[in-house]
């Protein structure tokens, strides 16, 4: 028809490209970099000459398959979140996942567990128990996004003063502390491989009703009187995306602000249409954490900075930019 | 789909239908929840199947309320409702939404969708909404170009013309609008009439529509339903609703404005001219006699849109206009005295008087004491039509005092023949 229809091709295009650089990136650089040849040897044939360079990329390649399903899980799940609540400033732990893992996490470790798995569980557990908590409150009353919204504010607020109680009282403080930060250090790669099959697949259902994010957009009465149940709907959007956050917290820890600016980002780039924007998140997200986890790998010698606090130093002067340079049609940002 | 329709209820729904009014309502109330008093008290009507009506009356009357209910959006309401005879309350939301469509007050804001986009999602999937019959829609409305467009771009003609396109698309048999052209220009309110109109008389849509617009209402409207605080009033054709008596215990408020092309034709014909004043269709009857009685007739000052203003326009009368909604301008003024003063007669007629339209009746001030041109004056009460605090009536004490005053079409007529 015009030229408009090959710009969303164009876009996936080079953000495939980015993320193809920054998984190459990540192979080769770190505290032992690993000539090009090697990487290609690795990835094809699964094998390399040096068998130091076999044990790197292994760990490498874990932590960079970590990293993109992370960011793209997170942005994904920040879309659905958005659009559901109808709002902007919406991300994926603003419905109390956030504080409900942390909260249980720190209890894991204060209780002394040590294995990452039964904190990842807990940390799971919390996660589901506040979100639960949130949607059983406001669909008790009134489920309105007004309502979940609110409820979800109180109701991290109430898990973040407990979570500090905890913290006060523990004495493996420092543990809690770097758990609540985040982290990329994925000790099981079987780990891994059900996050990408599990997420994967709830994001692919999403996407196959991409047109009800949509019409949820629409007057209230436009979509009822085109016969949507918007508060069923609203309701299945908002567990699947939960539990995708979940899962992923629960094994990072939080990583913020990923969830909030990708969705942001991905929408000026390609537009609200979300058969289209639901997969530039994921992609663009996971493209983001990657070069976000390659510096904090490679800024400073021997020393990893925490993945959380790179997300919002990277991203922040990104996505301010992008916003200077978009004009904004009228409407966009505004809560509706 | 999880909730795919059911094909059985819809056929079902087809058989009941036949000879079924669209709406019939009986008893119908509604009150919030919460709320001592009924938003919505007793209303009893029946909608014809491929009617079109329009819902009139003031602000905080229940008209959304009503339109919310007949939506199936304010469900438990008191009474009963058919829709195409079948209880409303009894149908599923999806089992409606194969058969009425909805245009809300407000356009689409903030919707960064671009028309095609917004038009495909018309009947929820994408999937179910073929492109042929976008471009064929699009093409019909004129707006074809607008396809790429993004929604919250549009200006508001072009907005709520895509709107339509998007409840037309879902191939309804009623469509229910909540006040469409409010936020529209004079011009751009006429192109979405235009088409609606036209649309509703090739599919045989029934169409209910809440309008601010009085004069769109009786313009293209086949029955009025005029609400004032929960009651339905009347409900009936145009000329039995929208006249002074009903309408102003309802408003009150100055119905003149209006206003303004200019119509320069002006025939030397018959038996010579008479000029009448009138205004929101108090003129017809009379022009009609004059017209009968082989007079040129010539009006003035009339607001474009007004309903004598239609019918002098559609009767080939001579008029000096205004705007729409504007008051009389000095240029005009001196244009009506002139026809005056180029006529045999000034028939004055009884219509509203408010500070836009007063200055009809300053002739009094400009012409000879005694004629021509002679002055026939409706007769009776105008207490009831000034809404200028008195300042009409004195000028109609002025024009009476010389007058010829009448109080029956017979008598008019009795009075007309004797200016010969």
């Amino acid at each position: 028809m015009n030229s408009l229809n090959f710009k969303p091709y164009l876009f996936f295009a080079t953000a495939a490209l980015l993320c193809a650089g920054g998984v190459f990136l990540s192979f080769s650089l770190g505290q032992a970099s690993v000539p090009p040849g090697e990487i290609f040897n690795y990835i094809l044939f699964k094998q390399a000459a040096d068998p130091r360079y076999h044990v790197i990329l292994k760990m490498r390649l874990v932590r960079t398959a970590a990293a993109f399903i992370t960011g793209a899980g997170l942005a994904f799940s920040g879309v659905v979140y958005q659009s559901s609540l109808k709002n902007y400033l919406a991300d994926p732990f603003m419905l109390g996942i956030s504080a409900g893992a942390a909260l249980f996490s720190a209890l894991a470790i204060t209780l002394k567990f040590q294995s990452s798995f039964m904190i990842s569980t807990f940390a799971f557990c919390g996660a589901i128990f506040a979100v639960s908590a949130v949607m059983a409150v406001s669909i008790v009353k009134k489920f309105s996004s007004y309502n979940l919204i609110l409820t979800g504010i109180a109701l991290n607020s109430f898990f973040s003063s407990f979570l500090t109680i905890v913290m006060y009282l523990s004495k493996d403080m420092q543990n809690i502390f770097f758990w609540l930060m985040g982290s990329l250090d994925v000790k099981f790669a079987g780990q891994i491989f059900y996050t990408y099959i599990f997420v994967i697949a709830a994001a692919a259902y999403i996407l196959r009703y991409s047109y009800i994010l949509d019409l949820l957009k629409l007057n209230e009465k436009t979509i009822f009187s085109i016969g949507i149940d918007q508060n069923y709907y609203k309701i299945k959007f908002l567990i699947i995306a939960s539990l995708i956050s979940a899962l992923i917290v629960s094994q990072t820890g939080i990583i913020g602000f990923i969830g909030l600016i990708v969705p942001h980002a991905a929408r000026l780039i390609i537009g609200d249409l979300h058969r289209l924007l639901l997969p530039f998140s994921f992609l663009l997200g996971g493209t983001m954490l990657i070069y976000c986890d390659l510096i904090s790998r490679t800024a400073a010698d021997s020393i990893n900075f925490p993945i959380g606090i790179i997300t919002s130093l990277v991203g922040a002067p990104f996505f301010i930019a992008l916003l200077a340079g978009r004009r904004n049609p009228k409407g966009a940002g505004s809560n509706g | 789909m999880d909730k795919i329709f059911n094909a059985d209820a819809a056929a079902d729904l087809k058989v009941r239908q036949n000879g079924a009014p669209a709406f019939y309502a009986a008893g119908l109330s509604y009150r919030f929840d919460g709320e001592k008093d009924d938003i919505v008290n007793g209303m009893n009507f029946e909608i014809e199947a491929g009617s079109f009506v329009s819902i009139v009356g003031p602000n905080g009357a229940g008209k959304s309320t009503v339109l919310n209910i007949m939506l199936g959006y304010n469900k438990n309401y008191g009474g009963r409702l058919e829709f195409f005879g079948k209880e409303l309350s009894s149908c599923r939301p999806d089992e409606l939404a194969l058969k009425r469509a909805y245009i809300p007050q407000q356009s689409e804001e903030g919707l960064r969708l671009n028309a095609y986009e917004y038009l495909k999602l018309a009947n929820a999937s994408p999937l179910n909404t073929k492109d042929r019959d976008i471009d064929e829609i699009l093409e019909k409305f004129n707006i074809s170009h607008l396809k790429n467009h993004d929604i919250s771009l549009m200006s508001g003609g072009e907005a709520r013309l895509t709107q339509l396109a998007f409840a037309l698309l879902r191939k309804p048999e009623a469509l229910l609008l909540d006040e469409p052209v409010s936020y529209l220009d004079y011009k751009n309110q006429q192109v979405f009439f235009n088409i609606l109109k036209k649309e509703h008389e090739s599919r045989k849509i029934t169409v209910v529509s809440i309008l601010h617009d009085l004069d769109l209402a009786a313009y293209y409207s086949d029955k009025i339903m005029l609400v004032n605080d929960g009651r339905l009033l009347k409900f009936a054709p145009p000329v039995e609703v929208l006249n002074y008596k009903t309408l102003g215990s309802v408003f009150f408020a100055g119905a003149s404005s209006l206003a303004a092309a200019q119509s320069e034709m002006q025939r030397e014909s018959g038996r010579g001219n008479i000029h009448v004043i009138c205004g929101g269709g108090s003129g017809e009857k009379i022009i009609l006699k004059l017209l009968e009685l082989n007079f040129n007739v010539t009006c003035g000052v009339l607001n474009a849109g007004d309903s004598d203003w239609r019918f002098c326009r559609a009767n080939g009368a001579a008029m000096v206009e205004e705007e729409p909604y504007r008051p009389i301008t000095p240029e005009n003024y001196i244009k009506n005295i002139e026809y005056i003063k180029k006529s045999r007669a000034v028939v004055v007629c009884a219509f509203p008087l408010g500070g836009g339209n007063l200055a009809n009746l300053k002739f009094i001030d400009e012409i000879n004491e005694t004629g021509p041109p002679e002055i026939i004056c409706a007769g009776g009460n105008f207490n009831e039509l000034d809404f200028t605090g008195g300042a009409a009536l004195e000028y109609l004490d002025k024009i009476k005092k010389r007058a010829a005053v009448f109080n029956s079409m017979d008598e008019f007529a009795a009075l007309i023949q004797k200016i010969n």
